[in-house]
C-alpha cells in the first residue's frame, strides 16, 4: 500500500485545481436544487404519493453525480493520463499498477460521496427533504452504481486513444442519459413510447434504484442485474484492451 | 552473472506485430560506466529501454537488468532504478513539491528530496506547478524523481531533445554529475556530439540493430578509416575512379569515398590522365559523419 494513499491525496488535489470538473461533480448539483427547489418547492403533493417537488428529483440527480465523476470525469483523466505519458512514469516505479488504477476509483468514490452528502445536507437544511427510508440499500445501491458505471467509464478511457475521442465519447454517453434516464429530470413526465426506449439505458437503472431505496420501495432486481451485468463486461473489456501507454 | 555488469542483453528481438522494434541485440553495460545508445528516431531505443526497464518483455532473447528479470522482478527492480522518459509528463498542475513527495511516497527508503531538490536548483520552485516550468527546470525535476531511490542505474531516454544549446550543456553536466555519484547512465539520444562527450562506450542503433559499439576512440579508430577525396573538373568521367570507391558528382565537384591511401591513388590516376586539379582534397569522417553514413536514410526521412 506504500504510495497508495499519498498518490490518493495527491490527485484529489489535482481535482480540486480543474475548475469545471469540480463545478460539475459538487456545485451543479446545488444549482439544479436551488432553481427547481425555489420554482416547485417542496410542498407535499397528493399526486406525488404525497412527496414534494424536490424529494422526487434528488435521487435523480443522485445519479447524476454518479454520471459526472464515473462517465464524464474517469475516461478524460485515464486517457490523458495514458496519452501525456502520465501513467508511463508511474509505472517505472514499483507502485503495483492496481494501486494507480485503484487510487483513481477511490478519489472519483470519495468525490461521489462529497457530492451526494452536499447535496443532501443542502436539501435537508432548505426543503426538509425526504430522509430516505431504507438508508443501508441506498448507500449500497449507490456504491454499485458508481462501480458499475466507473467501468463503463474505464472502458472508454481504455478505448479511445486520445484525450480529445475520449471526452467526445464521454459526453455521447453522458448527456442524453442524464436528460433520459431521469437523472436531471424524471421519466415519469416522458411519453410512454419514451419511457419505453429509455428503460435499457444504464442510468435509468441507476435512478429506479436510488428512487427505490430511498422511497422505501421494493428494488427490482432486473435493474441490478441488469447494471451490474453492464459493469462486468465492461470491466472485462476494459481490462484486456487497456493499455498503459 | 558477473558483478560488474549493470545490464545484460542476450539475442534480444521485440516485434510488435509485423514490425521487428529490436532485432538480435546482444549488449553488456558495466557499472559505473555512462553507456550511450544512439540512433535516429525509430531505431528502436525506446523499445529497448523498455525492455530494460521491464515495461515491456522482449518476444525472445534474455534481459538481465541489475541482475533482476525486468519482467517478472520489476517492483524489486524498479526499487533501485530511476527513468527519465522521453514524453512521460507529470499532471500540469502538480507542484514540484508534491510531485517530490509523491515519488518519494513510493521507494522503501528514498533520499530525503529536499536535499535533492537543492542539489538540482529547485529549491525555489517547490511550489511552482509542473505546467509553468520551464524546459530545463522540467528535466531537472525528472532527473530529481529519477535519482529520488539511489538508484544503481539511472536511464536518461532523450534527456535533451528539446532543449536550449544552453540548457542542454547544463544537462551535460548533471550526466556527468549523476555517474560521478556512483549510478551507471544509460544514456539514449539521437545526437552524436551528445553521445561523443558524455558516454563511456556507444552503441549505434538502427533500424532495430547494432551497427557499432565500443568507446567513441575505438569508434573513431575502427569506422572513419574512410577517406573523402573532392575536387573540381568539368567533363571529368567519374567511371575513371570507379575502382577506387564510391563516386559522386555533383555538378563539377567529384567525391571519392574509400579507403586508405585514396589520397594517392586518386591523384595517380588523375596523374595518368593529365588532370590537375588545384582544389584537391581529402578528408576523413568524424564520428557525426559514421553515424550519417550508418542511418542515413532515416535521418533523411527524418529531415
Amino acid at each position: 500500500m506504500r504510495g497508495f494513499f499519498t498518490l490518493a491525496k495527491t490527485e484529489f488535489r489535482l481535482f480540486m485545481r480543474e475548475p469545471a470538473a469540480m463545478f460539475f461533480t459538487l456545485v451543479f448539483p446545488l444549482m439544479l436544487l436551488f432553481v427547481f427547489g425555489g420554482v416547485f418547492g417542496n410542498e407535499p403533493q397528493d399526486w406525488m404519493d404525497g412527496m414534494g417537488s424536490v424529494d422526487v428529483s434528488v435521487p435523480g440527480y443522485m445519479g447524476m453525480i454518479i454520471g459526472t465523476t464515473a462517465i464524464m470525469s474517469i475516461p478524460i483523466i485515464i486517457s490523458e493520463y495514458r496519452h501525456k505519458g502520465i501513467f508511463r512514469r508511474l509505472r517505472a516505479t514499483p507502485i503495483h499498477p492496481l494501486a494507480i488504477i485503484g487510487a483513481q476509483t477511490l478519489i472519483y468514490l470519495t468525490l461521489t460521496a462529497l457530492g451526494f452528502i452536499i447535496l443532501f445536507i443542502a436539501g435537508k437544511l432548505v426543503y426538509d427533504l425526504m430522509t430516505p427510508q431504507r438508508p443501508l440499500m441506498l448507500v449500497l445501491v449507490l456504491l454499485i452504481s458508481f462501480l458499475c458505471m466507473a467501468s463503463l467509464g474505464f472502458l472508454i478511457g481504455a478505448y479511445f486513444k486520445t484525450p480529445r475521442t475520449a471526452s467526445v465519447v464521454a459526453n455521447i454517453v453522458y448527456f442524453p442519459q442524464i436528460f433520459l434516464a431521469g437523472a436531471a429530470m424524471p421519466r415519469e413526465i416522458f411519453s410512454d413510447t419514451l419511457r419505453k426506449w429509455t428503460e435499457w439505458l444504464p442510468m435509468t437503472q441507476v435512478t429506479n434504484m436510488i428512487k427505490a431505496a430511498w422511497w422505501g420501495e421494493s428494488l427490482n432486481p432486473w435493474n441490478l442485474v441488469y447494471l451490474v451485468g453492464i459493469g462486468a463486461v465492461c470491466m472485462v473489456i476494459s481490462s484486456r484492451i487497456f493499455r498503459w501507454e | 552473472m558477473e558483478q560488474n555488469i549493470a545490464v545484460r542483453l542476450e539475442h534480444v528481438r521485440r516485434e510488435y506485430g509485423d514490425v521487428v522494434a529490436v532485432d538480435d541485440v546482444s549488449l553488456d553495460i558495466h557499472d559505473g560506466e555512462i553507456f550511450g545508445v544512439i540512433g535516429p528516431n525509430g531505431a528502436g531505443k525506446t523499445t529497448l529501454v523498455n525492455m530494460i526497464c521491464g515495461m515491456v518483455p522482449p518476444s525472445t532473447g534474455t534481459v538481465h537488468t541489475l541482475g533482476f528479470d525486468p519482467t517478472k522482478e520489476e517492483r524489486k527492480l524498479r526499487e533501485i532504478l530511476g527513468v527519465q522518459f522521453q514524453e512521460a509528463e507529470l499532471p500540469g498542475a502538480i507542484t514540484v513539491k508534491e510531485a517530490l513527495e509523491l515519488y518519494s511516497s513510493f521507494y522503501r527508503n528514498p533520499r530525503n528530496w529536499h536535499d535533492l531538490a537543492e542539489e538540482w536548483g529547485l529549491q525555489h520552485k517547490l511550489g511552482a506547478r509542473f505546467e509553468k516550468l520551464s524546459g530545463g527546470q522540467k528535466q531537472r525535476l525528472f532527473i530529481c524523481l529519477a535519482l529520488l531511490n539511489k538508484p544503481k542505474l539511472v536511464v536518461l531516454d532523450e534527456l535533451t531533445t528539446g532543449l536550449d544549446p544552453n540548457a542542454r550543456r547544463q544537462s551535460w553536466e548533471m550526466v556527468k554529475q549523476i555517474r560521478d555519484g556512483g549510478a551507471t547512465v544509460l544514456l539514449v539520444t539521437h545526437f552524436m556530439e551528445e553521445a561523443e562527450y558524455l558516454a563511456d562506450r556507444i552503441a549505434l542503433i538502427n533500424q532495430g540493430v547494432i551497427e557499432a559499439m565500443g568507446t567513441p576512440e575505438e569508434l573513431t579508430r575502427q569506422h572513419t578509416d574512410r577517406r573523402i577525396v573532392t575536387f573540381t573538373s568539368p567533363g571529368f568521367d567519374p567511371g575513371a575512379l570507379a575502382h577506387l570507391g564510391t563516386v559522386s558528382t555533383n555538378n563539377d565537384r567529384i567525391a571519392v569515398e574509400g579507403g586508405r591511401f585514396l589520397m594517392a591513388e586518386v591523384a595517380a590516376t588523375l596523374r595518368d590522365m593529365d588532370i590537375d586539379p588545384v582544389d584537391l582534397s581529402t578528408q576523413h569522417t568524424s564520428l557525426e559523419d559514421l553515424f550519417i553514413s550508418l542511418t542515413g536514410g532515416s535521418t533523411m526521412e527524418e529531415a
